[in-house]
């Protein structure tokens, strides 16, 4: 879940109106924003988002949008006006072979201090990084508009076509030299280095802006508090990402009384204005709000909800309400989303709970009762239960077959269990200072590779170690649980490489080996450092069900 | 009875003889003098004694001399350096041949004292004829305490420490060491007892046997008391892990509430891990940095699924009726890519897919689930999730908080319990449940209702409430864990003496 880093008295201004410090009523109020009290020292707000789908609400303006609604403070979509410029921002048709939208916006009468500048900072990483998908998708560039000359062009370059000053570098680099050396281009280069040319971004005078979406320039591609006006681009492989990223950070400054102007993306047969402030429709049918919330809410509530939800109405009959969804609502596309929106607003402590009455006979499956009673059994036999993982280091296995996990974290852990019998080793092996004898057993799944699938078997391995540990001990537990079992089985001559030769017996029921046991190979014990004899069973229990 | 009547029936034989020929104190070997038992049965019986409080068993340190083999044998026979001397004294002018049958010696030993008598100047040899000479004389006398001391061990006797046992032990005829005395002193209790009166014939059973059983000897005997307080060897018997009885505890409750088990793979794939429940292919937490990826093979056939994919693939590249879908391309190569299941709801997805579901139906499954986290105190790549699904005609947000409240109440046992507006890719509206727990709020879990989005494409008409619940917290809790390393346990000493919690 986003964390987000807010000034108290920012959030408190921006809402306009005196909220608690008291822990619990704060967290009461953020619900309705979908968010919770991280931590509050002073003026030190840390708020964490529930909803990873509103980015809207990554942002301390946006927060303050939507609570302003919820508490009535206002209603209905804010306005937000685009004004119109001259400004053109030329596409060349070369960037749809790499990185083909971009969206731009110019907002200016901005007043910035240091915690504006920290919040425009941290909403940028945070679309860039989620909403983004680590700026693959969309990546922010943001500008001192007054060093810029206009038109911009955004186009593609060979990787030693051009050289810049990169943001936090004092000398000039080709964009070849920034993927191999600034820390930015080792982090984001990969999403740009399988093209022949990379996308750079210049103004009329042919100075650099940027090269999205690695870096900025380090003149025009730096905010400071001297910085009154802004311009704003957002490219990348999705067009509708590209808008919506571009919408929320445009909107947050115009929440900060900036005046926003649009550019004119030109690129060449098609225009389009941007930033697009454009609501869309949604039909909610009255009904379903019923259906789903289990509230039957006059017309008047349901609008006035709607509204403090900051949705407009523009038109509701019997059945159906036509619902206005401000631009910068990403996250709508279904009328569930508004519908859970009324709810919120309505307040679920106000939702009084209905039992479910459906009544169904409660069951376990048929394979957990059937572990239940041999669990039951070997527990029965003084031996302790084992947990242990699923996810073992290869080197441990006796049989190199096995499922490998193609990421593991590091080295370790890097396939899946084929046996039960190494990992109850490895118990053993992590207790040898504790009291022998140690009898230990677990029931658990292995993954075993067969044919180019990967089978899953449910497993009981028992182990017994002490200096008196021997073939016949493991004899009597396997008889007395096979017995127990009412298995019909045979015992024969088997050979493992964990077990000593001729000292390891096979199950056989049905004609199958279903299980193995015996003494523990000395080999084996050397190598998880056990001292004492050792003897153990594994057992297939899908086999003898 | 009285507290010194039974100390009484619950002494040993042993320890009755003892007490009966305590001197004060008595040092053990005067006691095996005494008490006709051996030394092993009077230590065991001071020991007994001791642990009840009728004696003390004071010890100290002592040096002690003891004869070796061959000091035995030299005592008979005496030093052969000496034993020569004193031959010569007796008639000199011997041979060596004489002499040697005389002494008893065999020739090593005899001509080692013969060297070391010429080599000190005591005797003298003529026409190999020995004699001794005055210092030979002088020398004997000299080394009589030698003989003395060997002598007064052999006969029992103690002997103090003087530099003439060092020499003797070099030559392996003494053993001087350091050993432990013990001396029984009785107790103002032990006086007591005593006084009370000793029965040496009163008989008590000792170890009850067959044979004690079958001949009736308890009808007329009774049975020494044993010390009941006495501490025993620590044995350990067969348990559960704590984790997995917790679990089942759940488990009986929701069975109890009339949930049907349901279960998943845990080599899932990412069909049914995401893709069926409308997370779209470039969600955040679908890289390789969230799920473990399955080397070889790489792909699942999904043959049990192929009715589906494309109504899935469909919703979310192009909506259903009244959704946009996620307008994201649905690679069908990736969604039949193997993973390591990274949710729960996973088998959630596969029982709405399953032919024998019920609707209505209640379902639970508690899953592996695997993240690449590193491990630490609150990160597990491991652990276990309990998800599950209630579905049916009419179900919406009241029954979902109906749900969490049963879940607060009746599962976790929780009565301050908060339910928040929360979010999950594929459920909308979205709940979570926080409850107030020894003393703080933790999360307990969520529910919410499946999106249209997810129960449309696998041809579910009614409303799917999915919920899951966070027992790992409260079980945490309820142990006082501080480290969530501790549910895969790997201390059996742990395990061993771990709460058996009601």
């Amino acid at each position: 879940m986003p964390t987000i880093e807010v000034s108290f008295k920012d959030f408190q201004s921006l809402v306009g109106k005196k909220l608690p410090r008291n822990h619990e009523k704060l967290w009461d109020l953020l619900l309705y924003i979908k968010s919770e009290v991280e931590e509050l020292h002073g003026d030190d707000f840390k708020i964490e988002l529930a909803d990873t789908n509103r980015p809207d609400l990554w942002c301390v303006e946006g927060l303050a949008r939507a609570l302003k609604g919820a508490l009535k403070l206002e209603k209905k979509i804010p306005i937000y006006k685009t004004n119109t410029s001259r400004l053109v921002l030329k596409a060349d048709k070369s960037v749809n072979k790499a990185r083909p939208f971009i969206a731009a916006a110019v907002v200016k009468d901005l007043k910035f201090d240091e915690n504006i500048i920290k919040q425009l900072i941290q909403l940028q990483l945070k679309l860039d990084t989620t909403y983004g998908r680590n700026r693959k998708k969309s990546a922010i560039g943001i500008y001192d508009f007054d060093k810029i000359v206009f038109p911009v062009t955004y186009k593609t370059i060979k990787p030693d076509g051009i050289s810049f000053i990169p943001l936090g570098f004092e000398k000039r680099m080709t964009p070849e030299d920034i993927l191999k050396e600034h820390p930015k281009g080792l982090e984001f280069g990969k999403i740009i280095q399988d093209f022949k040319k990379y996308p750079i971004l210049v103004d009329a005078d042919n100075k650099v802006l940027s090269m999205p979406p690695i870096i900025n320039s380090n003149d025009v591609g730096k905010v400071t508090e001297e910085t009154r006006n802004v311009f704003i681009e957002v490219t990348g492989t999705n067009m509708s990402t590209v808008l919506g990223a571009l919408n929320i950070v445009t909107s947050a400054l115009a929440d900060r009384k900036g005046k926003v102007f649009n550019v004119k993306i030109d690129y060449g047969r098609k225009k389009l204005n941007t930033p697009v402030f454009k609501s869309k429709l949604i039909y909610v049918n009255t009904n379903s709000i019923k259906n789903r919330l289990g509230l039957d809410l006059p017309k008047k509530e349901i609008t006035s909800l709607l509204e403090r939800a900051r949705f407009n109405i523009k038109s509701y009959n019997k059945d159906f309400i036509t619902v206005e969804v401000p631009f910068y609502r990403t996250d709508v596309m279904h009328e569930f989303d508004i519908i859970e929106d009324i709810g919120i607003m309505y307040g679920y402590e106000n939702i009084k709970s209905e039992n479910i009455e459906i009544s169904t006979k409660g069951e376990l499956l048929e394979s957990t009762h059937y572990k239940n009673k041999i669990r039951d059994l070997v527990c029965g036999m003084c031996y302790q239960e084992l947990l242990n993982y699923t996810r073992v280091d290869k080197e441990i296995l006796f049989n190199q077959n096995c499922i490998e996990i193609a990421n593991p974290i590091g080295t370790r852990m890097n396939c899946l269990r084929n046996e039960l019998l190494p990992v109850n080793l490895l118990f053993l092996s992590r207790n040898t200072h504790n009291e022998y004898p140690q009898r230990v057993y677990e029931v658990g799944k292995v993954f075993i590779k067969e044919k180019n699938e990967v089978v899953e078997e449910d497993r009981l391995c028992i182990l017994s170690c002490h200096s008196d540990a021997d073939f016949t001990e493991m004899k009597q537990a396997v008889e007395w649980l096979l017995n127990n079992l009412k298995i019909k089985h045979d015992i024969k001559e088997f050979e493992h490489e964990a077990f000593i030769k001729g000292r390891c017996a096979g199950i056989s029921f049905k004609n199958k080996i279903i299980g193995w046991f015996g003494e523990v190979h000395p080999s084996a014990l050397v190598r998880f450092g056990l001292e004492n004899p050792a003897c153990a069973l594994e057992l297939k229990i899908e086999k003898i069900k | 009875m009285d507290a010194l009547a039974n100390i009484l029936d619950s002494l040993h034989e042993f320890e009755k003889r003892l007490l009966l020929v305590l001197e004060n104190p008595l040092s053990v070997e005067r006691a095996v003098e005494l008490s006709g038992l051996n030394h092993i049965e009077i230590m065991r019986g001071a020991q007994w004694l001791s642990n009840k409080g009728l004696v003390l068993i004071k010890e100290k340190k002592v040096q002690n001399v003891s004869l070796t083999n061959r000091g035995e044998e030299t005592v008979k026979k005496g030093l052969p350096e000496l034993r020569l001397l004193e031959l010569l004294i007796e008639k000199n002018n011997q041979s060596f041949n004489d002499l040697r049958e005389k002494a008893g010696f065999d020739n090593n030993e005899f001509n080692k004292a013969v060297g070391f008598c010429k080599n000190n100047g005591f005797v003298s040899i003529n026409n190999g004829l020995i004699s001794v000479n005055d210092s030979g004389r002088d020398y004997l006398k000299s080394e009589e305490s030698k003989t003395k001391i060997l002598k007064d061990l052999n006969q029992g006797k103690k002997v103090k420490q003087s530099p003439e046992l060092a020499e003797l032990e070099k030559r392996g005829l003494i053993i001087n060491e350091e050993k432990i005395e013990r001396e029984i002193i009785t107790t103002p209790l032990g006086i007591q007892v005593l006084k009370r009166g000793v029965d040496l014939d009163r008989k008590l059973l000792e170890r009850n046997t067959a044979k004690i059983i079958k001949s009736k000897d308890w009808e007329s005997n009774d049975y020494r008391r044993y010390n009941v307080s006495e501490l025993v060897p620590k044995k350990y018997y067969g348990k559960k892990q704590p984790y997995l009885e917790f679990i089942e505890g759940i488990k009986q409750k929701l069975l109890s509430l009339g949930f049907k088990e349901m279960t998943g793979p845990n080599v899932e794939n990412n069909f049914c891990n995401c893709d069926a429940l409308f997370m779209p292919q470039d969600h955040p937490a679908r890289g390789v940095h969230d799920i473990f990826f399955i080397k070889e093979p790489v792909y699942d056939n999904l043959k049990e699924f192929k009715n589906f994919i494309k109504k899935v693939k469909k919703a979310h590249e192009k909506g259903i009726k009244g959704s946009t879908g996620w307008k994201v391309d649905f690679n069908t190569d990736f969604t039949k890519m193997l993973i390591l299941r990274s949710q729960g709801t996973a088998a959630s997805a596969r029982m709405l897919m399953d032919k024998d579901l019920e609707i209505p139906g209640k379902y639970f499954g508690i899953q592996r689930v695997y993240r690449p986290d590193v491990i630490d105190r609150t990160h597990l790549p491991e652990f276990n999730q309990l998800e599950g699904i209630v579905l049916g005609e009419g179900l919406n947000l009241r029954s979902l908080f109906g749900l969490l409240r049963m879940f607060a109440e009746e599962v976790a046992g929780i009565k301050k319990y908060k339910l928040m507006p929360d979010y999950y890719p594929y459920t909308e509206p979205s709940v979570s449940l926080h409850g107030y727990f020894q003393g703080r709020w933790i999360e307990l879990g969520g529910a919410g209702i499946f999106r249209k989005e997810v129960t449309e494409p696998l041809g579910i008409k009614v409303p799917v409430i999915a919920w899951g619940l966070g027992f790992d917290r409260m079980f945490m809790s309820q142990y006082g864990l501080k480290d969530i390393r501790s549910m895969f346990c790997e201390d059996i000493n742990w395990l061993r003496d771990a709460e058996v919690i009601k």
